[in-house]
């Protein structure tokens, strides 16, 4: 809510606080609607920048170091070492879809967020401009 | 009117801090974003808030572009859990052949590190493709929605600036003889 103030108070040299109910006209809304959508705008980037830095899971790492152990392990039978070889290729392999599934799906946010964000600039800019109003 | 599009007292830039990564500097990016800022020529706060935008996607053209040549290394063909199978085969051959004795060496190569210019590591970056396909797939498409993103808000820019030029032109008046 802190972002949306902020936006809103760039846009109209305005505080939220400071509007009042008759004072809710297109272009106010119009300017709320922009605020909003940009401090959406700003969190879906930061959220997707914070997950290119996702590698694998710690605890799957975690878990390859046990496996290690496990192979250098002498008493281990070779068959539960060839049996946990595979499912720690498994795990890995899951890991690393969930990773891209991450990712992707915080590039969709960030994709939603901008055009959506673009569309409320661009109704903002034409309730205050009567040129693209006679355009449109 | 309150959404004053020329109103210029009101600029706030997002903090960079939100937005980048350990291996990327602020102040490379203040710099990158300034030399935009004085090519572009944004007039009041629409303007540079997409100015900024056109900034950040660039960054994250650029960050696409390091990360895809991270995932593509040689060292990047093999993932943690082939790593530790295939030091422990390395290790048991050489135990096997030269006995419990065996000092140093069993632990792998070391990662040597990006080097250029050398055409015969291309089979090795073929299997990193291959091996990290799925990653390098995700970043090149966010590389290239980074490039839509940076399209568009040039494009925008531009469009905001040709309003704020036509609003300063005055109505055209019809004058009667």
């Amino acid at each position: 809510m802190d972002a949306v103030g902020a936006h809103f108070r760039g846009l109209t040299g305005r505080r939220l606080e400071e509007i009042g109910d008759a004072d809710w006209d297109g272009a106010t809304r119009a300017a709320l609607e922009l605020a909003t959508r940009e401090a959406h705008l700003d969190r879906a980037h930061a959220h997707h920048v914070s997950c290119q830095a996702t590698e694998i899971d710690p605890d799957t790492l975690a878990m390859i170091d046990q496996l290690e152990d496990l192979l250098y392990c002498d008493d281990t039978l070779s068959d539960t070492k060839r049996e946990a070889i595979r499912r720690a290729f498994r795990v890995e392999k899951f890991d690393v879809a969930h990773v891209v599934s991450r990712k992707r799906l915080a590039l969709r946010y960030l994709a939603e967020a901008q055009s959506k964000r673009d569309r409320a600039l661009r109704v903002f800019v034409a309730l205050g401009d009567p040129i693209s109003r006679n355009e449109g | 009117m309150p959404n004053d599009v020329d109103d210029v007292s009101h600029a706030e830039l997002t903090d960079p801090r939100r937005f980048l990564l350990r291996d990327e500097s602020v102040e490379d990016y203040e710099f990158r974003l300034g030399q935009l800022l004085a090519d572009l020529r944004p007039a009041n706060s629409l303007e540079r808030r997409q100015v900024e935008l056109i900034a950040q996607a660039d960054l994250d053209i650029e960050r696409q572009r390091r990360i895809i040549s991270v995932y593509l290394q040689p060292a990047k063909a093999d993932g943690p859990t082939k790593r530790a199978v295939a030091g422990w085969r390395h290790e048991t051959s050489m135990r096997s052949k030269h006995g419990d004795d065996l000092d140093g060496g069993a632990g792998g190569e070391a990662d040597p590190g990006p080097v250029f210019g050398d055409f015969g590591a291309t089979s090795a970056i073929a299997s990193a493709y291959g091996a990290n396909f799925g990653m390098l797939e995700f970043h090149y498409r966010a590389q290239s929605d980074a490039e839509r993103r940076r399209r568009m808000s040039i494009g925008l820019l531009l469009q905001l600036q040709d309003w704020r030029a036509r609003r300063a032109v005055p109505d055209a008046q019809v004058v009667e003889e």
